[in-house]
């Protein structure tokens, strides 16, 4: 047996999935950041039973990349499975939508009222067993947060998965239904097989699913499709209106019926002090106010905890590299590679712990008490002017962590335009490792202030980058369509899934390349290959850039580790103390490149894989290409304010 | 007949009339209960040609101002 959740996002379906399966899905405030469908296993019964979690939909009927998957992957749900939809009861009536799309499929159902506490706080009082005999399907109220009639739930799917017991069918008006008569007629001529029951199948081809389409073009004749269009234009006469939004329409209309009759609003909705909330965050003026401070604090604590932490990590690694080179002192070769291996598992650990670690803490937690939203409303406006809507905000964000999550977040955008764009201004963003170079040279060396410059140019750069692809990219934007949820309070469980999950992303696709470049790094030191590349490179890094030729190869491997072009370049120039061997105007420039050039081997990766090579391909040479002209602009500009 | 969304003020119940958005940006609104014939609330209108707040339902919905602009509706 399998038990698919499904539910419409936000409606804590992750929440009652993490309760159950722990620690592998994630609970999210920001419609279809879960895309793929995430399994557990749990014991009911003496039977080992898959549970799915899978994206959450407003609807079977989409346009959404997540919301198509999960589409897809229940219409295409195996023989015994059990549909578990879960609520928001607080919002009962949208929710209904869904569950009678649902009710269409005539597969054995559940329905969770979740946040049944949210719903008695706005006095919506809801019958349960009188929404039970409508739908025909079990009906137990829920608190996912609190775990509460989560047993009740899962059990009561077991037992009409075991009885195959199935919803009802709720009828339509007349002339729908008499569409559906002699459509269904005509597929019982002709046995089309049953892959879905005939009245879904009659309903999609009213919906003008494409799918539906052509699975019944194999069975129907021309004269067929002739009497269906008839049909179909018969139906659309009355209100002037395509059948898909007449379908849509129906089943609002049903929806908010059986609302009226199972539930009865007592009171008025208050307004409480969540709303209140809202006058501050999303205020015209006090909302960027409250932005900036969240932001600022957000980013003062990581970096305050990182800067504790890093040392403490790294000093470790260190002592453990420098015994291994006592121990292995015979054989150079093998200790080149020992070394590389253990910097590279040193790194990760000094990036993760004191940095990536509270950063995705601090994320989750603004997305999971709904500020993420809102702060894709704000930035909306400031999006369009480059191009993007709101929602870009959240990979960007992201990057100020490590890129590697940041371009995976661009998933949640719908036009693959708005991704490219997005996927390449993140990639831009100084990820906590470069932070380190930019604060460790620019910011030791020169001024915190000319370091703090260099990100408000980095955010120049992103704007006009941005406002130059789209240009390049004209397209219009479908515009944000964002649901602004009610502020929660995040539950620690999910918090830190989700924090893990993200973390995972990290562990299993940047870390492993860090691994290998560190080792390539120890290799080319150990077989002497260092000069040759420098002078190799000398006519760009001396003769465009102006830095000294021996960075040429800390820029090579800044590639494979970005965090490594601090460490390396101390070991180029053969000393820490690099005002003595590079003006300040050499360090800024060379602080600048290494900001901007191509992204690091885990990040291409990435590209690679939410993208396509082409497009990674194209993205590092659009930031090797920026980073150029601005280390020779900082060249020649710099030494004329000094 | 009807104006845009962009154009009513904080707080007025509207009955949308039209939508003359993209098949998928459609879909999507209706999905979030933004219906042709509904009725709605605006609930926050930022000054500056931000996105507009609906609320239907007790759900509240973010639209990017350029889309409102493609959605006509009357004083319900």
């Amino acid at each position: 047996m399998e038990f698919i959740l499904v539910g419409q996002p936000n409606c804590g379906k992750s929440t009652i999935f993490n309760e159950v399966a722990g620690y592998k899905s994630v609970a999210s405030n920001f419609p279809g950041i879960t895309v793929k469908y995430t399994k557990s296993h749990i014991e009911l019964e003496n039977q080992k039973i898959s549970v799915i979690d899978i994206p959450g939909t407003y609807s079977l009927q989409t346009s959404d990349e997540a919301e198509l998957a999960a589409t897809k992957y229940i219409l295409n749900a195996p023989e015994d499975a059990v549909i578990i939809n879960i609520l928001d009861a607080s919002v009962l009536s949208r929710s209904l939508e869904l569950t009678l799309q649902l009710m269409e499929l005539q597969k054995p159902m559940v329905v969770a009222l979740n946040m049944i506490d949210e719903a008695d706080r706005k006095g919506i009082k809801i019958n349960s067993e009188k929404l039970s005999k409508i739908i025909g399907a079990p009906v137990i109220k829920t608190n996912g947060r609190k775990g509460k009639g989560i047993y009740q739930l899962f059990n009561q799917a077991y037992f009409v998965g075991k009885e195959k017991i199935k919803p009802s069918i709720i009828k339509g008006p007349a002339n729908v239904e008499n569409f559906f008569k002699s459509v269904l007629k005509i597929m019982k001529e002709k046995r089309i097989p049953e892959r879905w029951n005939y009245r879904f199948m009659t309903l999609k081809l009213l919906e003008k699913d494409d799918s539906i389409v052509i699975f019944l073009d194999d069975y129907f004749k021309k004269k067929d499709w002739e009497f269906i269009n008839k049909s179909v234009k018969e139906i659309e006469k009355i209100p002037q209106r395509n059948s898909e939004f007449i379908i849509s329409s129906i089943r609002h209309n049903m929806a908010f019926h059986i609302f009226e009759n199972v539930a009865k609003v007592e009171r008025s909705i208050k307004k409480d002090v969540r709303d209140k909330l809202d006058n501050l965050f999303m205020h015209p003026f006090l909302g960027y106010v409250f932005l900036i401070s969240i932001l600022y604090l957000t980013f003062w604590m990581i970096f305050t905890i990182g800067g504790i932490c890093e040392p403490l990590f790294l000093n470790n690694f260190e002592k453990l590299s420098k015994l291994l080179s006592i121990k292995f002192a015979d054989t150079p070769f093998l200790l080149s590679f020992l070394r590389g291996f253990v910097q590279g598992i040193g790194g990760g650990i000094g990036i993760v712990i004191p940095f990536l670690l509270p950063f995705f803490i601090m994320l989750s937690l603004l997305e999971d008490t709904g500020y993420l939203a809102r702060v894709a409303y704000l930035i909306d406006n400031l999006m369009h002017k480059i191009g993007l809507h709101g929602m870009s905000v959240v990979p960007i964000i992201l990057g100020y962590g490590c890129t590697v999550p940041g371009i995976l977040a661009t998933r949640i955008l719908k036009s693959p335009r708005d991704k490219f764009i997005t996927a390449a201004l993140t990639t831009m963003v100084p990820c906590s490792a470069r932070m380190t170079i930019i604060f460790g040279l620019v910011g030791f060396f020169i001024s915190i202030k000319a370091a703090i410059l260099i990100y408000i140019i980095n955010i120049i750069i992103l704007g006009l980058t941005g406002k130059l692809m789209s240009k390049a990219m004209p397209q219009v934007s479908p515009g944000l369509i964002l649901e602004i949820p009610k502020y929660h309070l995040p539950g620690i469980k999910a918090l830190f899934n989700k924090t893990w999950f993200r973390l995972k992303e990290f562990v299993y696709i940047a870390w492993p390349l860090l691994i290998i470049g560190s080792i390539i790094l120890e290799l080319i030191e150990h077989l002497n290959l260092t000069n040759s590349i420098n002078s190799f490179l000398s006519p760009f890094t001396s003769g465009i850039l102006g830095l000294p030729a021996v960075v040429g190869v800390t820029l090579i491997f800044g590639i494979m580790r970005k965090e490594l072009a601090l460490i390396l370049l101390f070991s180029a120039l053969k000393t820490k103390e690099v005002l003595t061997v590079m003006t300040p105007a050499q360090i800024y420039s060379f602080t600048i490149f290494v900001t901007f050039y191509i992204p690091c081997i885990a990040t291409i990766a990435a590209l690679a894989r939410e993208l396509n090579w082409k497009k990674a391909g194209l993205i590092a040479g659009l930031t090797f290409f920026i980073a150029v002209i601005l280390a020779v602009l900082v060249r020649f500009i710099f030494p004329i304010f000094t | 007949m009807g104006k845009r969304l962009t154009s009513y003020k904080d707080g007025d119940k509207i009955k949308i009339i039209r939508i003359d958005a993209g098949h998928g940006a459609l879909v999507n609104l209706i999905n979030l209960g933004l219906n042709i014939g509904n009725i709605v609330e605006i609930g926050r209108k930022s000054n500056m040609k931000g996105p507009v707040i609906v609320s239907y339902q007790g759900t509240e919905v973010a639209i990017g101002y350029g889309l409102a602009t493609k959605i006509i509706a009357e004083i319900a």
